[in-house]
């Protein structure tokens, strides 16, 4: 059997590499027939597939003049090839025996000629875009009596399609055992004939796609098979979303990462985002705390605002989703802190509140992308300062209903702990500093009195958050659908309690749906999806952890009865703290509705509709016991607070594709129409009766407002348009801008233009390149510029606008003062992002490489301007000149270093190395509010402090540099010697799969300096305080080599000098750590046993995160700092059934 | 299909809003919790209220009670027990810019004040919607307001930076304006206050009479215009406005001392009602001692022995308005103008910022630098005589007239902002201050002419480099 191909008319459809790469194909298999076969096979089929996608957007039918004088079929084929751009697709064995033909025609369609020119050839044909497929004429097999089914001749008939029910057109369809081959038709249909009763292994291939084998029974001469192929796992060719568009790592002129759902889902966290730390390069998250629902800092390719929010852009479905937690600033969300809206991860405090993010499923996301460069964040205009973060949810996809239920359970424990000091250690400080202080103890120094019981030893760690966290998660989830019409149906419960003592948990319910239709005639495409998350967060109102420096031997916390232990009013009970809750309940509501319609071949006309509605409920409670004594009504308190987030979006877009030349043209313009309401109200009430009436607020003798009720709206409009055009798929050039208007802005200010330049050039496809590197599979150089906006800052601040007088009212009349002094003229930051990049591919895209570097610099910054007071205010909100700069480098490499049939190992490593620097400041020596906090040419992250100068032996007290010599140490001493930031950071994922087992680990690792112990712990030698290990072997007469100050309790000299070295650069220190992420074992249940049991997809698997964390951080935990509780080391095991 | 022609047309009308109807959709509706400042003066009430804020913000800032306390402990009229830096720099003459110029609080919350009025005044002039007569009485408040700010502006600072607008571009970048051209405004601001400020004591209303002294009246505005043509020696007209309100038969000296600072007291010009809620002034609480002087500011001061030994045999100001605290041996004498301190349980004062008897003892010093000495000794036996003191006997000639007036200002208006002020501009302050008798000395400091003026804040020198600092700091 042998494959004809048009070489000539390959090349002029598909270019040089296609021919070349079939070639190629070609030599690898020339050992055997049978396998040469097959590649020629493929390797037509891949061309048939480039021809498909260039020739697609064609439309107006080719006519040509003819003239062949008893000539073959294959002379006309080929004549129609050279004088058109159609290209041809047949088996040659069909034309044995066909009869030569004689065509004279002028200005006749192809289709007129091959009418005729088949006509009683028992051929027939087919068109498909620009690719006439030529086969056996079945018409005439169907209609011959007995044809295929009982009593005709013996076939086989099958239909391939994609996962996504699409007919795949030019599949490969063998049964080796027969030595039959066949293809798929338009339909994605084919026929195999002659084939006997029996069973056969079908062996079903496609460019693109993965091979499949499967098994088909003929019987009374009848054999059917129904296969879909799973999309090939190039990553080049994924599908990369990048907002209003699509193209892939192949195609891409942007950066743009992408985190898939199972990726997610691998890691036992109730918090999407948190599932992204260490695997995306540029982008750093910082966990606040080990609190279920605690909120992160998450900053995409370092800080470019100096004041206003630094947060991505996040958008779920088409619908911007709000990035500030929804906890009241007011009452704050108790353990979990109060939100701040542009927390620093400088400033060694994270972004508080309840995170956002813990209201998505992560069951429910299908993908995340993350947008970086101007390429891709331009068409986002003025939000996409600091990068775009798209969540895609999950779409249903046509085939069996499919019922999948998926739950898993594990435990939780702090992931780190502190050395501190044992009792015996604890007095040996204690009394050394009485002896350093010439004094002794008093009547309150209970713990070294007699009052303690001094052989009493507890480890405070354990009690105070050393308990098992449960995390239980169940999934179920419902698809299927036919090929237009799919639907997706799930619900997930998943709960959390913590490792606190007393009765904590954060419970998860959710409902997501998704619809997919497709008109018959496929112009018509709808999605809908529409998700429902309760949130109920009930967690203490302190973090407990912040007890952790409780003396050893502290007395035991409950008395013989079980209450509380006071000790009379002289010891204050850590676990006063478990009367006292926080508890969040919030419900999100997320919907969105893509509509498209093709108008005509290649203009499609888009709109998207989103709604999201968050609203949380906030009660903190403070019961009576909380505070030692009779139980007094004053200490029974209520917070109470409701926020609302209120966003709809309308994004109409028009979409036009088509040919231009060698390359494809696509063009995409929109609009969006977004609105943003908000509001919070707090209140807080004390003085209840009784516990019981602490609920109901209108029982309170005292009863008032905390803060001030917000309540905001927020328009944006943008018009935004894309030019993409596409050179034979090695010329890229992609343009993107937006005007958008925002009601963050002044009349004058409202409007902003953005815009970005993207170009590509996949040198691989050179042919120089092709001849002298033939390793190099994949290799594109890629370059972006652009310009995009940050407008967080909040709403309304550029209006002039009076608010009521907090203070007392005049002759009844309570009184207006201007809120601010309002600057109507104020703009966007705006941020120039410049981009390059390599990515090679070798050994046919086994080692992939990815290097980029980005230099993106702010200016226009939104400052508060100082003024003299003589302009009424101390300060204005302006654009001020100022500049920051972030550069950096990003590299990710991704390898398959194993594959075989059986085993395959995977490797993915990705390094960012991320600078800052404050390149400009204008006025920053005279503005009294950033003059010492920052210095030009250093990066924000810079800590001006004290330069610690050593011990001094004679005194054994901290001395440092006197920097102005004036004998005073003040702030003028200051000197920005360290930084609190990464240096860089990254991860290392690697993948195992072994027959139905499944291993994946994530090693996260951080080179980073942050604050150490010093922030938290004050001076040793104090009553009732633990200390870290490192206090030990202090300076204690003259001579002593020490570095630890001498222990005092009292003496106000050594203590000053302790408070100096706090503010001094010996606290920043090194605060790196290598954390076992995240590993995950799946184990798939062999096919055969799931078939008989009628059972798909289902598998057991163990997941655990932050294992264990390697790390020389003098404090509780690198990552969350100070004293925050640590992430949790969570372990699961878990069943994945499919029904 | 149908729908989809649907879509179609639905998609086509929504490109269409989006691209025709950008601007208006970026028009947010007014915040709910703030007020558009179009919307404050779109109508009487929010107009009012947000004019009257400026007497709230004085009251809740202790505005009044602070200038008197620091002119006081400058000047020789209270001995001051206060152990905060600022205090002992003000007690001692000795005050150091970088550590005291914004701890003062004088300078700021007046240029903010002057903002206010300005935004009250600019606001208002483009209102259509309050009515006339409000308009009128709020913009001559406000006009009123600023003249009284910059008053005690130059007389602190000396040349101060005018600000007539509230243009922060313009106003940050302003050099200070000579104190002469500081005066004529207030002169001009004054005179147009008179024209605009209605002639009876208004409401919340800004139209109907109350009993209540608390808003400037166009009797405010020549009473201040009479203290200003007094300070910059335009006698003639000093003398006139002072006798336009004298003449006024609404206000009257009170015979009994103890009725003068009482709320709506026959002889208020002009008035701030203190917080409704706390019943009592900020000089009340403030200067009564229900203890030994305190270390803090608040109840730090006593009475100077210079204050002290200056009434005569008689004075009946000395028993009624000063009172003493003993303990231990040691009796404390304290300012008792005003009686209330924070035990109150009803509003009985108010605090006072113009008063009557200052416009006789104006029209005396007018009289006398004007050469009609009979009428100057007869303004100020009005006052000798309320005190319960003979008529004035000492020496008929001008000089020792003016003496006798410039003491009688002394011990009338002690502790309410004058001595400090009237040493400057009497230029006796070098001689009172300076020399081994001097009251600098007597309080531990050593007099630097230089620190007759208060320092600029060197925050504001800094964000404003056309500002200078004065001599000495």
């Amino acid at each position: 059997m042998k494959i004809f191909y048009n070489a000539s008319a390959m090349q002029r459809a598909s270019g040089t590499l296609m021919s070349s790469l079939a070639q190629a194909m070609q030599k690898f298999h020339s050992n055997t027939t049978k396998t040469l076969v097959l590649g020629v096979k493929l390797a037509a089929v891949f061309i048939l597939i480039t021809c498909l996608q260039v020739s697609a957007k064609t439309t107006n039918a080719q006519k040509l003049s003819i003239s062949i004088k008893n000539g073959s079929l294959e002379k006309l084929f080929s004549e129609i090839e050279k004088k058109t751009t159609y290209v041809f697709f047949y088996d040659a064995a069909i034309l044995k025996g066909t009869r030569p033909v004689t065509v004279e025609v002028k200005d006749a369609t192809v289709e007129d000629i091959l009418q005729t020119s088949l006509k009683g050839q028992s051929l027939e044909f087919t068109i498909h875009d620009r690719t006439i497929f030529v086969k056996r004429g079945e018409k005439s097999a169907a209609l011959a009596p007995g044809g295929p089914g009982k009593g005709g001749p013996p076939s086989v008939t099958g239909v391939v399609k994609s996962e996504n029910g699409t007919p795949l057109v030019g599949a490969s369809v063998v049964i080796r055992k027969l030595k039959k081959s066949g293809m798929t038709d338009d339909n994605g249909e084919f026929v195999l004939h002659d084939v006997p009763d029996g069973e056969y292994e079908v062996e079903i291939s496609f460019v693109g796609y993965e091979t499949r084998t499967t098994s088909v029974i003929v019987e009374n001469h009848e054999g059917r098979v129904v296969a879909d192929l799973k999309q090939f796992h190039s990553q080049l060719d994924e599908t990369i979303v990048k907002g209003y568009y699509n193209t892939t790592n192949r195609l891409n002129t942007g950066n743009v990462t992408k985190i898939k759902g199972e990726d997610i889902q691998k890691q036992p966290v109730s918090d999407p985002i948190m599932a992204l730390e260490g695997r995306v390069p540029g982008l750093y998250i910082q966990q606040s705390s080990g609190i279920p629902g605690a909120n992160m800092t998450v900053r995409l390719r370092g800080q470019n605002s100096i004041t206003n929010g630094n947060d991505p852009l996040y958008i779920v479905d088409g619908v911007p989703y709000s990035s500030a937690s929804l906890t009241n600033s007011s009452i704050g969300g108790g353990s979990v802190g109060k939100p701040s809206t542009n927390a620093a991860l400088n400033t060694g405090q994270a972004q508080g509140g309840l995170s956002p993010f813990n209201n998505i499923n992560p069951a429910d996301i299908e993908s995340i992308e993350v947008l970086k460069d101007a390429d891709a964040t331009a068409i986002y205009g003025s939000r996409g300062a600091n990068g775009v973060i798209l969540i895609t949810t999950k779409k249903g996809k046509a085939g069996d209903t499919k019922f999948l239920v998926n739950v898993y359970s594990g435990d939780g424990t702090a992931a780190r702990k502190m050395h501190l000091l044992n009792t015996q250690q604890y007095l040996q400080v204690r009394h050394q500093a009485f002896i350093n202080d010439g004094e002794n103890p008093g009547p309150t120094d209970y713990d070294i009195n007699g009052t303690w019981d001094s052989t009493r030893y507890t480890d405070w760690q354990n009690v105070l958050f050393g308990g098992t966290a449960k995390f239980t998660n169940a999934q179920v989830s419902l698809s299927g659908g036919t090929a237009n019409t799919q639907f997706l149906l799930g619900s997930g419960y998943n709960r959390q309690t913590t490792v606190f003592p007393g009765n904590y948990s954060d419970a998860k319910a959710s409902v997501y749906l998704n619809i997919n239709h497709a008109s018959a005639n496929q112009k018509f495409h709808t999605s809908a999806s529409a998700g429902y998350v309760n949130d109920d967060n009930i967690i203490p109102q302190v973090d407990f952890t912040g007890n952790l420096n409780l003396a050893p031997d502290a007395p035991p916390l409950y008395d013989a009865n079980g209450n509380l232990n006071w000790e009379n009013g002289k010891f204050t009970n850590p676990l006063a703290a478990t009367f006292r809750n926080a508890r969040a309940k919030t419900n999100t509501l997320t919907g969105s509705l893509n509509l498209s319609y093709e108008i005509f071949r290649g203009l499609q006309l888009k709109s998207s509709f989103g709604y999201t509605k968050a609203q949380m409920n906030q009660t903190n409670q403070q019961l009576a016991a909380s505070v030692y004594g009779p139980p007094n009504p004053n200490n029974r308190r209520n917070q109470v607070a409701t926020s609302n987030l209120n966003t709809w979006i309308v994004e109409p877009q028009l979409d036009y594709s088509r040919k231009i030349s060698h390359g494809n043209l696509n063009v995409l313009v929109g609009t969006t129409h977004q609105q943003n309401n908000q509001n919070s109200i707090a209140q807080t009430a004390s003085g209840f009766a009784s516990d019981a009436l602490i609920p109901t607020v209108t029982a309170a003798t005292f009863l008032s407002a905390s803060g001030s009720a917000q309540v905001s709206e927020y328009h944006y409009v943008a018009f935004f348009g894309r030019i993409n055009y596409n050179w034979e798929d090695k010329y890229l050039v992609n343009i993107t801008a937006r005007r958008d208007g925002s009601s963050r802005f002044g009349a004058d200010r409202q409007f902003g233009d953005f815009g970005a330049v993207g170009a590509g050039w996949i040198f691989s496809k050179e042919k120089f390149i092709e001849h002298n590197l033939p390793f190099l599979s994949f290799g594109k150089l890629r370059a972006s510029y652009g310009t995009t906006g940050n407008d967080q800052i909040g709403d309304y601040q550029f209006l002039s606008t009076y608010t009521t007088y907090p203070g007392t009212s005049y002759q009844g009349v309570s009184t207006l003062y201007p809120t601010i002094l309002a600057n109507p003229y104020f703009g966007w930051e705006l941020v120039k992002k410049l981009e390059g990049g390599l990515e090679l591919g070798f050994l046919k895209d086994r080692i992939l490489l990815t290097a980029s570097y980005y230099h993106n610099r702010t200016g226009n910054q939104l400052v508060g301007q100082p003024l003299p007071y003589t302009a009424g205010f101390s300060s204005v909100q302006a654009n001020l000149p100022a500049v920051v700069q972030n550069t950096g480098t990003e590299i990710v490499l991704n390898t398959i270093n194993f594959q075989t049939k059986n085993f395959t190992w995977n490797t993915s490593i990705n390094l960012s190395i991320p600078r800052n620097k404050l390149v400009s400041f204008p006025g920053l020596a005279n503005n009294p509010n950033y003059k010492l906090r920052y210095a030009i040419g250093k990066p924000l992250f810079i800590q001006p402090l004290y330069h610690y100068t050593g011990l001094d032996k004679q005194t054994g007290i901290y001395t440092f540099e006197d920097v102005n010599h004036d004998g005073i140490l003040d702030s003028k001493d200051f000197q920005p010697l360290k930084q609190v930031a990464r240096n860089y950071y990254g991860g290392i994922q690697n993948s195992f799969s072994y027959k139905g087992w499944r291993l994946d680990f994530l090693v996260q690792f951080v080179k980073q300096t942050a604050p150490n112990y010093l922030l938290n712990f004050q001076i040793p030698g104090l009553f009732g305080q633990n200390l870290p290990v490192a206090v030990l072997g202090a300076w204690q007469k003259p001579g002593d080599n020490a570095s630890i100050e001498k222990y005092t309790q009292s003496n106000v000299d050594v203590a000053n000098a302790y408070s100096n070295y706090v503010a001094s650069d010996a606290s920043i220190s090194d605060a790196s750590f290598i954390r076992l992420k995240n590993i995950s074992l799946f184990y798939s249940l062999p096919e055969g046993w799931q078939r008989k049991m009628h059972l798909q997809n289902t598998r057991l698997y163990l997941q655990a995160q932050n294992l264990f964390t390697v790390t020389n951080y003098l404090g509780l935990d690198p990552e969350t700092q100070g004293w925050a509780l640590p992430p949790l080391r969570m372990i699961t095991g878990g069943i994945q059934v499919g029904l | 299909m149908k729908t989809n022609r649907f879509i179609y047309v639905l998609g086509g009308c929504l490109f269409i809003i989006g691209i025709a109807g950008c601007r208006k959709e970026v028009q947010v509706g007014a915040p709910v919790t703030q007020l558009v400042t179009n919307t404050v003066f779109s109508n009487d009430n929010t107009a009012t209220s947000a004019a009257l804020s400026i007497y709230s913000q004085m009251i809740t800032n202790n505005l009044i009670w602070n200038i008197h306390r620091i002119t006081a402990i400058s000047s020789d009229e209270l001995t001051s027990y206060s152990t905060s830096q600022t205090s002992l720099d003000l007690y001692r003459n000795a005050l150091n810019a970088s550590t005291d110029a914004s701890s003062i609080n004088i300078w700021t919350p007046l240029y903010n004040y002057i903002y206010q009025a300005n935004a009250v005044t600019e606001n208002l002039k483009n209102s259509s919607g309050v009515s006339a007569t409000v308009k009128q009485q709020l913009t001559g408040e406000s006009i009123f307001l600023r003249a009284y700010f910059y008053f005690y502006l130059v007389n602190l600072y000396g040349d101060v930076p005018l600000v007539t607008s509230t243009d922060y571009k313009t106003n940050a970048v302003l050099a200070r304006t000579p104190k002469a051209q500081v005066y004529q405004q207030i002169i001009n601001d004054l005179r147009m206050a008179q024209s605009l400020l209605s002639s009876h004591y208004v409401d919340a209303t800004d139209t109907a009479t109350t009993t209540d002294h608390i808003r400037p009246t166009n009797w405010a505005a020549t009473a201040l215009l009479a203290r200003v043509y007094l300070y910059t020696e335009s006698y003639d007209s000093a003398e006139l406005q002072a006798s336009t309100v004298i003449n006024n038969p609404l206000y009257q000296l009170p015979v009994d001392l103890t009725k003068v600072f009482l709320k709506n007291s026959s002889e208020a010009i002009w008035q701030l009602a203190d917080d409704a809620n706390s019943f009592w002034t900020g000089d009340g609480s403030n200067f009564i001692l229900n203890a030994p002087p305190s270390s803090g500011i608040s109840r730090s001061t006593t009475i100077s022995p210079q204050l002290f030994s200056s009434f005569e045999t008689g004075d009946a100001r000395k028993t009624a308005w000063i009172n003493s605290y003993s303990s231990s041996g040691n009796v404390w004498y304290f300012p008792y103008k005003y009686e209330d301190g924070n035990k109150a349980t009803t509003v009985k004062e108010y605090t006072m910022l113009l008063r009557l008897s200052e416009q006789y003892l104006i029209r005396a010093e007018s009289r006398a630098q004007q050469g009609n000495l009979a009428g100057a000794v007869a303004d100020l036996n009005s006052i000798r005589n309320r005190a319960g003191l003979a008529n004035y006997s000492g020496m008929a000639d001008k000089a020792s007239l003016l003496a006798a007036i410039a003491h009688e200002r002394q011990v009338e208006l002690f502790t309410e902002g004058d001595r400090w002020i009237d040493l400057k501009r009497t230029k006796t302050i070098d001689a009172v201050m300076d020399g081994p008798t001097g009251v600098c000395l007597a309080k531990g400091g050593v007099w630097n002419a230089n620190k007759q003026l208060y320092p600029l804040l060197p925050a504001d020198i800094l964000n404003n480099s056309n500002l200078i600092q004065n001599l000495g700091y």
